[in-house]
């Protein structure tokens, strides 16, 4: 197997994130969490864009595929595990993922969310107001749950200022 | 004219190859226990490469500057941070880049494939309701021919496969060169080039092979070494057995996904047969393709969940509306019917021992054909 999808495969894992993908919602949950990831400071090497559903890298879909078809037709190579640093700097990712239980969402919707307002603030420059509204606009479903996804950005160290900014 | 000027020499080989060779320092090797330190990848792809040349303190971006065009805008449309529309233009079914690498390779290997009628689709351009680029429904057999065009130029000259041998042991030598040491493709190396005129102009396809050779000129029989040999001998790996099948797609990956495991599996043998080492055999999979990139990889059968993403790379013809809708959605579209079936390919390579023993590609096949039970498989000798 390619190293490349070894790692991915090991990340994902790590962010509690499972590999299949099968549907809409599992694919776009596993874009989402490795634009996460890349937000931690663990970067695959996978430029994202600006898409329907928020952050979005091509070659992360043709990767996934890729490594969907590895792990169904080979075993994972022996004993590959990932670096503590790695580890460490996912454990924050693996934390902001987790759909708090005020917020009555899907992971893949939760993680939608989080990482649209990643992006918003790390790639388009947005202030805190300018990327909520951004949001609001776009994504009517989540609406209800941009303030939320902000708390739990500050309070995982992905974003900075007061919870309620 | 631009989203393609990062490439690297000799393109997506080697970008592969340098993704595959610095993704392993995530990992912790459990022999030595050592850690790099590494939380990313430290290396760039061909987009990141193009931005940095458009943006950075370059040629480019002087000219472009110049002539008031703003490089963040442009670079901004390359990494899809801006309207997909514009993206679109260079990453889509009827994207500039396919049109453009069909023709070249017509001209260029001299064969009719890619003959597709470029001034018909660009007069029949429009834009829908929601500002997405399409074609008007005169142009809709003009992009059926496109897509057919693409399909046979994958089959009979990118998945030719005396073309993915040597493309295979490339991408192997180019990451031999990465591990070993004389090719630098860090980020940190790259970011310093890119803005260097006489060191990226210089960075090119002879300069590799100047270090394919003084590999190949080292001696001895290491993987690495033979993998430059056979490149500066132009001796690639040998096809030891295949399976081509079309069929409908659920059934294509299945099929596919099920022969793939046990050609895997036969790698030891072919290794052990042609008394060679493990890394001198490839096997190669062009996954299960589909005519459309619309549902190449989301089976249409599951349209109610398609990817949105996806469905924006979809070729598009106006409605007299000006909504639009993908051209497999036309019912008097053959690709309305031929979307829902893939190609599926899967073939075992092995590089012979130099100079290649009588009869090994014969002994060798016939072992591993004894190993796949698939009436698919076509054993080579």
């Amino acid at each position: 197997m390619r190293e490349s999808l070894v790692a991915l495969d090991l990340v994902l894992d790590e962010l509690g994130v499972p590999t299949k993908v099968d549907t809409f919602r599992d694919r776009k949950l596993v874009q989402k969490a490795v634009y996460v990831a890349k937000a931690a400071g663990v970067d695959l090497g996978y430029t994202y864009g600006w898409y329907v559903h928020g952050p979005y890298s091509p070659a992360l879909t043709r990767d996934y595929f890729a490594l969907d078809e590895a792990r169904e037709t080979e075993p994972l190579p022996e004993h590959a595990t990932l670096q503590k640093q790695v580890k460490d700097a996912l454990a924050k990712g693996r934390d902001l993922l987790t759909v708090p239980k005020d917020v009555d969402r899907s992971p893949a919707e939760w993680a939608e969310l989080v990482a649209s307002l990643l992006f918003l603030y790390e790639e388009r420059r947005l202030s805190a107001n300018e990327a909520h509204d951004e949001i609001v606009r776009l994504k009517k479903p989540l609406a209800a749950y941009v303030d939320r996804a902000r708390q739990a950005l500050i309070a995982t160290g992905f974003a900075e200022g007061p919870p309620n900014s | 004219l631009l989203h393609d000027v990062g490439h690297y020499p000799f393109s997506h080989a080697m970008e592969d190859a340098i993704a595959d060779a610095y993704s392993g320092e995530f990992l912790l090797s459990s022999d030595d226990d050592k850690t790099s330190g590494v939380t990313s990848v430290n290396a760039l792809n061909h987009e990141d490469v193009g931005v940095r040349l458009i943006t950075g303190p370059t040629e480019i971006h002087d000219i472009l500057s110049g002539y008031g065009v703003e490089p963040e805008m442009l670079a901004a449309i390359i990494g899809h941070k801006e309207a997909p529309q514009l993206a679109n233009l260079i990453s889509s079914d009827l994207d500039a880049d396919r049109i453009d690498y069909l023709l070249r390779t017509a001209r260029h290997t001299g064969l009719p494939y890619g003959s597709v009628d470029l001034d018909y689709l660009l007069a029949m351009l429009a834009l829908d309701s929601q500002s997405r680029i399409c074609l008007d429904p005169r142009a809709m057999r003009t992009a059926e021919h496109l897509l057919f065009a693409r399909y046979f130029d994958y089959q009979q000259v990118a998945y030719h496969k005396t073309v993915v041998a040597f493309e295979e042991l490339l991408k192997s030598s180019f990451k031999d060169l990465i591990v070993q040491g004389p090719l630098d493709c860090s980020k940190e190396t790259i970011e310093a080039a890119v803005c260097d005129p006489d060191e990226w102009l210089c960075f090119d396809d002879a300069r590799i092979w100047g270090m394919i050779r003084e590999l190949a000129g080292v001696g001895g029989d290491e993987p690495p070494v033979l993998r430059a040999k056979a490149l500066t001998r132009r001796r690639g790996p040998k096809l030891v057995g295949w399976a081509e099948f079309f069929s409908l797609r659920n059934d294509n990956r299945r099929d596919l996904l099920d022969l793939l495991t046990q050609v895997k599996r036969a790698v030891p043998v072919t290794a052990s047969v042609g008394n060679i080492d493990e890394t001198l055999v490839w096997v190669w999979s062009s996954g299960s393709k589909a005519i459309t990139t619309l549902g190449s990889q989301v089976f249409l059968s599951e349209r109610g969940e398609i990817d949105p993403e996806e469905e924006g790379l979809a070729v598009r013809i106006l409605a007299p509306d000006r909504s639009s809708r993908p051209l497999v959605e036309m019912e008097s579209s053959l690709l309305s019917v031929l979307s829902n079936y893939s190609l599926g390919v899967v073939r075992l390579y092995a590089l012979p021992p130099d100079p290649e023993p009588k009869g090994w590609r014969q002994s060798v096949s016939g072992a591993v054909a004894s190993e796949i039970a698939s009436y698919h498989w076509t054993p080579a000798a």
